[in-house]
């Protein structure tokens, strides 16, 4: 039976966890009442240490926190920006949901598919990602644009492979109130 | 119509993020008055006499909801809920990334009112420009002397932590909220025991969400009966609406509750495209159940008129569907998305959505017969009020108020996918 007991919460000597994941994980936890809810930015600490939760990174993080690696790994994988698998070293989510839906999200999603082919970019449809105002939209390494025209997808891959910001001039960040500066 | 900024106020200043721009415009003020001046009783009791009402979907008063939480000495939490994540809802990720210092103001203030000594923004993941504004906002707000120990030199203290979650709208659901916050999987517990009186690490908790905390500097600085001269008696002040879909100007729209819903959708967001008209309208949000044209253009966008038309006000998203878009298809996105997010804690919801995402598809495909539309009526009827929290009947009204509402078309889609005897059976 011994080979069927649940891994172990593993020692830290064990891992090889780079001392500044240690470190940074560390912080976290001590920002909280309880230790455990560090699982979450811990988690976001190994996927931008590593590009996605991998089963080492997740197994140092379960050392520094004193958790198992199943627990970890159990919160990664209820959450949809969290990757148990290997993700590109760029990542477009495309938003399909209804308002996005209305105005073209399948399509903008499969423009991005069929410019990302064969590249090292993840594309994925997603939910609502609460920027129905810009719709169709898109998230492009974690910030938003729109709204966006299917041409824009072969763009925004040219400009992220030439090391170039994607789309500045449809970045939400830079976009103003809808109904101008006040009265 | 012009709108009624309060809550966006400045918010065209780029320099209203940083303290120093918030604080030119008297930003903090409330707190220092509160902190100095006030007792918890006294913020608490301001806060219900204003009617503030919760904005983040249910519409419950905030000042009563903190009242719930017990008296005396132990520790006490209070949690923002900023994991915006309804589909047609986007006013908290505006209100976060203009003025991060309003809302962590709020928080300061609410959680004297409450007696909580530690205080959490939980933000959806997506969010993360919006988080980096307001880790910066929050650090801005320590340096000042406004969060930490001794708050202004009054021995009250508050730590506040900004805290990412990684995708999943259940984390909106405020007890999920409270499981992933305390670092597992975000399922909802059931209730009661309330969040007020066992919540955070089982300790009481006040959960709020991010619009109705940035109403409270402005309730404490100008007092209840200021706000109560917005708005209506019921729903008294402004409202960040979040208007998309079939619109020429889709955006957030700050305004009085009470506006008529047709000035919102025709003068500020512009009114349908050229040559289309409104057909539908999701009122407060994909959980909403939809209103047809004719029912609710013509009411006024307050709590208790949404309430009365069979539908809800909820976070205040207004999702137009004009005369080109198929309900059936509406229908089938709107249950995709719960079925998606559905945390599988609880047979109604998991099964339910499931059965009604593969109904529907059978619908659009042509597959189904009439007395198919019948069985998704019974299956939504069946899912609401039976589940753990709200996120099955959140999918289980707007798609029962489609196949009631827009029953003709659905079975004109089944017979335009090719079986028409099917539909003449």
């Amino acid at each position: 039976m011994p080979d069927r007991a649940p891994a172990p919460i593993p020692e830290l000597h064990e891992v090889d966890c780079p001392p500044e994941l240690r470190e940074h994980i560390e912080t976290l936890m001590s920002r909280y009442p309880d230790r455990h809810s560090a699982s979450i930015p811990a988690l976001w600490a190994v996927q931008k240490r590593y590009g996605w939760c991998t089963p080492e990174g997740i197994r140092q993080a379960a050392a520094v926190m004193r958790v198992t690696p199943a627990y970890l790994e159990s919160v990664a994988s209820f959450y949809d920006l969290l990757h148990t698998q290997q993700v590109g070293t760029h990542r477009v989510a495309v938003c399909t949901n209804i308002s996005c839906w209305m105005r073209g999200g399948d399509g903008l999603l499969e423009a991005f598919q069929a410019a990302a082919a064969g590249e090292d970019v993840f594309v994925t449809g997603f939910e609502c990602l609460g920027a129905c105002d810009i719709a169709p939209m898109a998230s492009i390494d974690e910030r938003y644009f729109g709204p966006l025209e299917e041409a824009d997808a072969a763009i925004a891959l040219e400009q992220l492979r030439s090391g170039a910001d994607p789309l500045p001039h449809k970045a939400l960040a830079a976009r103003p109130l809808p109904g101008g500066a006040d009265a | 119509m012009p709108e009624t900024r309060v809550l966006l106020k400045h918010a065209e200043d780029p320099q209203l993020r940083t303290i120093a721009g918030y604080r030119g415009y008297g930003g903090y003020s409330a707190l220092a008055k509160a902190y100095r001046k006030m007792e918890a009783d006294e913020v608490l009791k301001e806060l219900e006499d204003s009617g503030l009402r919760g904005r983040g979907g249910a519409g419950f008063s905030m000042g009563k909801k903190a009242s719930f939480l017990p008296r005396g000495e132990m520790d006490k939490y209070l949690c923002c809920n900023a994991d915006e994540s309804e589909p047609g809802a986007f006013k908290d990720r505006e209100l976060m990334q203009r003025n991060p210092h309003q809302l962590i103001e709020g928080i300061a203030i609410a959680a004297l009112a409450a007696g909580a000594g530690q205080a959490f923004i939980f933000i959806r993941g997506e969010y993360d420009l919006q988080a980096d504004i307001l880790e910066a906002a929050v650090g801005e707000a320590y340096e000042a002397g406004y969060l930490g120990r001794d708050i202004l030199g009054t021995h009250r203290d508050l730590e506040l932590v900004v805290h990412r979650g990684a995708g999943a709208y259940i984390c909106g659901e405020e007890t999920a909220l409270l499981d992933a916050l305390e670092g597992k999987r975000g399922n909802p517990r059931l209730k009661p025991p309330f969040p007020a009186v066992q919540g955070l690490y089982g300790g009481p908790t006040l959960i709020n969400n991010v619009e109705t905390l940035s109403n409270v500097p402005g309730i404490i600085a100008n007092g209840a009966q200021w706000f109560r001269g917005f708005g209506t008696e019921q729903s008294p002040g402004t409202k960040v609406v979040s208007i998309s879909g079939g619109v020429r100007r889709p955006g957030n729209y700050e305004v009085e509750l009470g506006v008529p819903t047709r000035e919102l959708i025709y003068e500020l967001a512009g009114g349908p495209q050229e040559g289309r008209e409104v057909k539908a309208f999701f009122p407060g949000g994909s959980s909403s159940p939809v209103l047809t044209a004719e029912e609710g253009l013509d009411l006024p966008y307050s709590f208790e008129a949404m309430a009365a038309a069979g539908s809800m006000l909820g976070s205040g998203s207004i999702i137009i569907a004009d005369d080109s878009v198929s309900i059936p298809h509406m229908a089938l996105r709107t249950a995709r998305f719960y079925h998606h997010e559905s945390c599988g804690k609880c047979t109604p919801c998991r099964e339910g959505t499931n059965w009604t995402v593969k109904m529907l598809e059978r619908v659009v495909r042509g597959e189904a017969t009439p007395m198919d539309l019948d069985i998704v009526t019974s299956v939504q009827e069946n899912i609401i009020g039976h589940c753990l929290c709200v996120l099955g009947d959140s999918m289980a009204m707007p798609v029962a108020a489609m196949v009631k509402k827009f029953r003709a078309e659905f079975e004109q889609v089944m017979a335009a996918a090719g079986q028409p005897e099917m539909v003449e059976a």
